[in-house]
């Protein structure tokens, strides 16, 4: 988690000096959704992702100088400097892309699970969306169908409260995203997105029921994002007050202060790890800026797959 | 070699398909025991079962989507659309998701899939189920889109695109379904991006695709009798375009005409006017000439519908114009 | 509203009519009058029960099913008729499919063809209501196939949050062409997914023509005064094949059928009227007369009006 939250505010700190292109929506508060999430998956296991796709990208194995390669446009990074924040994908680790439009990663989650009932593999599909996507036509579809079709797909709602403004009772009357299973009748779940173990604890649970043959769940975590919408939002839909509360619950701080309860951590080995993660966001950020640009005959390339049946 | 009509040419593409690989599957509304919308799929529900014959409920942005994701892992599906009018209700799961993968990935990705999609007005079914759009999905890179105009050209295109680790866009026109034609018995491939000369010529160069090539046919056979040789270009594939073909019969005859009934503006023909203007102008001895849908709606009443599709009227008279035309001064 | 003697012979006029309407329109579409023709024979006593008492400024979309409907509020089966015959004499001037017909002065914004998308549009309406501060109420009429679309998500949950004076009203008649709903349908519930958009769900006999009046009259008093949708299930089966385009039924039997034919909504009434006294059967016999002249006399008029003239084809594309 530590991993993330460094990764994500040196990729805001490097954005504002001028050196990370592009629209960046950072993940800083939600980190214990997507590390207590991908702790419970297998290699084999995919995930989907959104928008805000650094922290599930790290936290399902990504390189953290590939990432940051990624953002800053460099050839090294996971898509050659084409995806960007919005769409990163590594298909070594099972990252099948994170996603510009809001909910279009719901279906794609559903093929994924369908393909493996297709290949015979018993993989399973972690689907993360946010409040804002339970609206989109899509996410009804996308449930539906995993629904009806018994799917190995874990539906996890990443609940921050806002869709960019607004926030989620104005946008729909149910108070919860979890109050949508009805509709098909799936299991459901409201639990704490800031408390990691919560979250590893139930979606290994539902990994396993889909594993197993009993079809999808749908989990909503509750968090909130302490970053604007974007790098540059001038968040002023907001209050402070609201922020501030939040930041009170922060996932990495509350689970630092549990092991350190438990024993399991002792407070040098903390600052340890601490200096352990910058040192690693350090290389990743040399390795990005002193990476090359891809050249521009690139930009022509891969726009179609060569050959046929995954020849090269 | 067997008569059969366009729909049991497809039909034996996907069960070839099928046959040979068994991550091959069909998915889409009423394709299961109603073998779809057109009867393309007919049968196949007996042969290959419900897992691989996928009945759908009616929610085209999860499908075409959930189409993509099993593409993306590595299985080759093959979707229906039961009409082109329907796209939009699906398009940024075509148009930025599938289009998009392998783009935005670095070439990580593939996605295999195939989505078939009836187009073509004459039946009278109006304004929602009728209509051209070809043009649309040629103007996104990463899209390939073939629209073949014969039962032999359908199963052989099928068969490539289901083989192409591209996201295909295979357009078939409604009226040509029941075309009979004769056709292969085995597995063959018809090249994706390759045009085809229906009827070899000297004169004028008439430019079409799917239901037009027939249209341009007819013209051809009507006009050679008054001693006009046209050749027809059957594209086949709009999307990689094969220009070298185009190309080499524009230099022969120095004459195009571009024939489609889609609406005129934006439409496909625009684009090959544009390049064979931009890079073959010293070849013509004329304009060239698109004949096309008036930039209508399509109505449902025969006769007002007959003026939407005044295009198969119009070929032969802009063929005659055109041929006519003097040869430019050197 | 209560129905008194009177209107419950209306509402047997109306709900006669478009039964005696489906047989014909079927019919001459298996003669190849016109093709493509999605038949409501079964399902009257929703366009009936829905329409009967709407203002004529509450509006109404419906589905590419849903003729019974245009009857129901006003439109008369000629031009009915002579848009199926794709006449210039109708609204449509033979220029679309009749179910794409809008009749603003009745209420009718007309239908869509692709299944679902018809409830944006509804949720519009009663948007533009709001706007206009006024207390009409808007019907979204739609099948079971609809249900599990994007739109139908979208739309319910626009009006739910915004409270919005409308009527969702699905015609559940178990098939979605050829997919049946257990098999589309996860859950196997239309009106379950109500709760979901913390709205309130009725799901009834669609074929008791008076209890879908009761129902909908209820929601609609209810949307008229500011409580927002409600979204009601009826439960009925079409007797006819989707469509006269080629259709082949494989997923029905023959068995399911003669069991809903059994519950014939005109019938049901039928039986009401006479047993409560309000009708004889010379009267009922009268009416159906009456009503068999109309529709023949709609048939005669269709088939010898004329086309329209070719450049009918190129007006109103723009305003």
């Amino acid at each position: 988690m530590r991993l993330l939250r460094v990764s994500d505010e040196r990729v805001a700190e490097r954005a504002r000096r001028g050196e990370v292109p592009g629209l960046l929506h950072l993940g800083v508060g939600e980190e214990a959704v997507a590390v207590g999430a991908c702790a419970a998956l297998r290699p084999e296991d995919k995930i989907t992702s959104t928008h805000r796709a650094h922290g599930h990208f790290l936290a399902k194995g990504g390189s953290p100088k590939v990432l940051m390669a990624e953002l800053y446009g460099k050839e090294a990074g996971c898509c050659r400097g084409k995806g960007g924040s919005m769409h990163l994908v590594d298909m070594n680790i099972g990252f099948l892309g994170a996603n510009g439009v809001v909910g279009a990663g719901l279906p794609i989650a559903v093929g994924a699970a369908l393909g493996a009932r297709i290949k015979g593999e018993d993989w399973v599909v972690v689907c993360f969306f946010g409040d804002g996507a339970n609206n989109e036509g899509a996410f009804h579809e996308s449930l539906n169908l995993a629904a009806v079709w018994n799917l190995p797909v874990v539906f996890l709602c990443e609940n921050n409260q806002y869709g960019i403004s607004q926030s989620i009772l104005s946008q729909q009357k149910v108070a919860n995203v979890a109050d949508r299973a009805v509709s098909y009748d799936l299991p459901s779940q409201i639990i704490d997105g800031n408390d990691v173990l919560a979250v590893f604890g139930t979606i290994s649970k539902a990994i396993d029921a889909a594993r197993q043959g009993k079809g999808p769940t749908l989990v909503e975590c509750m968090t909130y994002r302490i970053s604007g919408h974007y790098e540059g939002d001038s968040d002023a839909y907001r209050d402070l007050g609201e922020v501030a509360a939040w930041l009170q619950n922060d996932p990495i701080q509350r689970f630092q202060d549990f092991l350190l309860n438990q024993g399991v951590l002792l407070p040098e080995e903390v600052e340890s790890l601490f200096r352990n993660v910058d040192t690693t966001v350090d290389e990743a950020v040399a390795f990005a800026t002193g990476a090359p640009y891809p050249t521009p005959d690139k930009a022509e390339k891969h726009v179609y797959a060569p050959g046929k049946r995954g020849t090269s | 070699m067997t008569i059969m009509t366009y729909a049991q040419a497809l039909n034996g593409a996907h069960s070839i398909a099928m046959k040979d690989d068994p991550l091959v599957f069909a998915i889409g509304q009423d394709i299961g025991s109603y073998g779809g919308y057109y009867g393309v799929t007919a049968g196949l529900l007996e042969t290959f079962g419900k897992e691989r014959v996928l009945d759908t409920p009616i929610s085209e942005i999860a499908i075409t989507g959930a189409s993509v994701g099993a593409a993306v892992v590595g299985t080759r599906p093959i979707l229906e659309i039961g009409f082109v009018d329907f796209v939009g209700t699906c398009w940024d799961q075509i148009f930025n998701q599938a289009a998009k993968f392998c783009y935005m990935s670095g070439g990580q990705a593939r996605v295999p899939m195939v989505i078939r999609m009836a187009c073509g007005a004459g039946l009278a079914y109006g304004v929602h189920h009728s209509q051209s759009l070809e043009a649309w999905f040629t103007h996104i890179p990463g899209l390939k889109v073939v629209m073949p105009s014969t039962p032999i050209d359908a199963k052989g295109l099928l068969l490539s695109a289901i083989e192409d680790d591209n996201p295909v866009i295979f357009l078939e026109h409604k009226f040509l379904y029941n075309q009979q034609g004769e056709v292969p018995d085995g597995p063959y491939r018809i090249p994706i991006g390759k045009a085809h000369i229906a009827r070899k010529g000297k004169d004028v160069t008439i430019v079409a695709w799917s239901r037009a090539v027939h249209w341009a046919l007819a013209t051809a056979e009507e006009l050679a009798n008054d001693g006009i040789d046209c050749e027809v270009v059957d594209l086949r594939t709009l999307s990689p375009l094969d220009e070298a073909t185009v190309a080499h019969s524009v230099e022969k005859t120095g004459r195009v005409v571009v024939c489609h009934e889609a609406c005129l503006t934006g439409g496909f023909g625009a684009e090959i006017v544009a390049r064979v203007t931009e890079k073959f102008f010293d070849s013509l001895e004329a304009p060239p000439v698109r004949v096309a849908a008036p930039d209508i709606p399509v109505p449902s009443s025969r006769p007002l519908e007959n003026e939407y599709l005044r295009p198969e009227r119009r070929l032969s008279d802009a063929v005659r114009n055109l041929n006519a035309v003097s040869h430019r001064r050197i | 509203m209560s129905l008194s003697a009177k209107d419950l012979k209306e509402l047997y006029r109306i709900i006669l009519l478009i039964r005696r309407f489906e047989e014909t329109a079927f019919e001459m579409a298996l003669q190849g009058a016109y093709d493509n023709y999605h038949g409501g024979m079964g399902q009257e006593a929703n366009p009936a029960g829905v329409c009967y008492g709407l203002r004529q400024t509450d509006r109404t979309m419906i589905t590419h099913r849903g003729l019974g409907v245009l009857i129901a509020r006003g439109v008369s089966v000629k031009d009915i008729f002579a848009g199926l015959y794709a006449k210039e004499e109708s609204p449509t001037r033979g220029r679309i499919p009749v179910y794409h017909m809008a009749e603003p002065n009745l209420g009718v914004l007309g239908g869509t063809s692709m299944v679902g998308s018809v409830i944006p549009l509804a949720v519009g309406s009663a948007l533009a209501t709001r706007l206009e501060g006024k207390d009409d109420v808007t019907v979204s009429f739609f099948g079971d196939g609809a249900v599990n679309r994007g739109d139908f998500h979208e739309g319910v949950n626009l009006a739910s949050v915004r409270k919005l004076p409308i009527v969702f009203f699905c015609e559940n008649n178990f098939y979605a062409k050829s997919v049946p709903l257990a098999e589309s349908t996860a859950g196997g519930s239309i009106v379950a997914r109500a709760e979901s958009y913390g709205i309130p769900g009725e799901c009834i006999d669609g074929n008791d023509v008076i209890a879908v009046h009761e129902t909908v009259q209820t929601a609609i008093a209810r949307a008229r005064a500011g409580e927002g949708p409600t979204l009601i299930e009826c439960e009925t089966y079409r007797w006819t094949p989707h469509s006269t385009a080629g259709d082949r039924e494989f997923a029905r039997t023959e068995e399911e059928l003669v069991q809903w034919k059994a519950k014939c909504p005109v019938l049901r009434l039928e039986k009401q009227l006479l047993k409560e006294g309000h009708m004889t059967e010379e009267l009922l016999h009268t009416v159906d007369e009456a009503i068999k002249k109309e529709v023949t006399e709609a048939v005669s008029f269709a088939e010898g009006a004329p086309y329209a003239a070719a450049d009918v084809a190129f007006e109103n594309v723009y305003v």
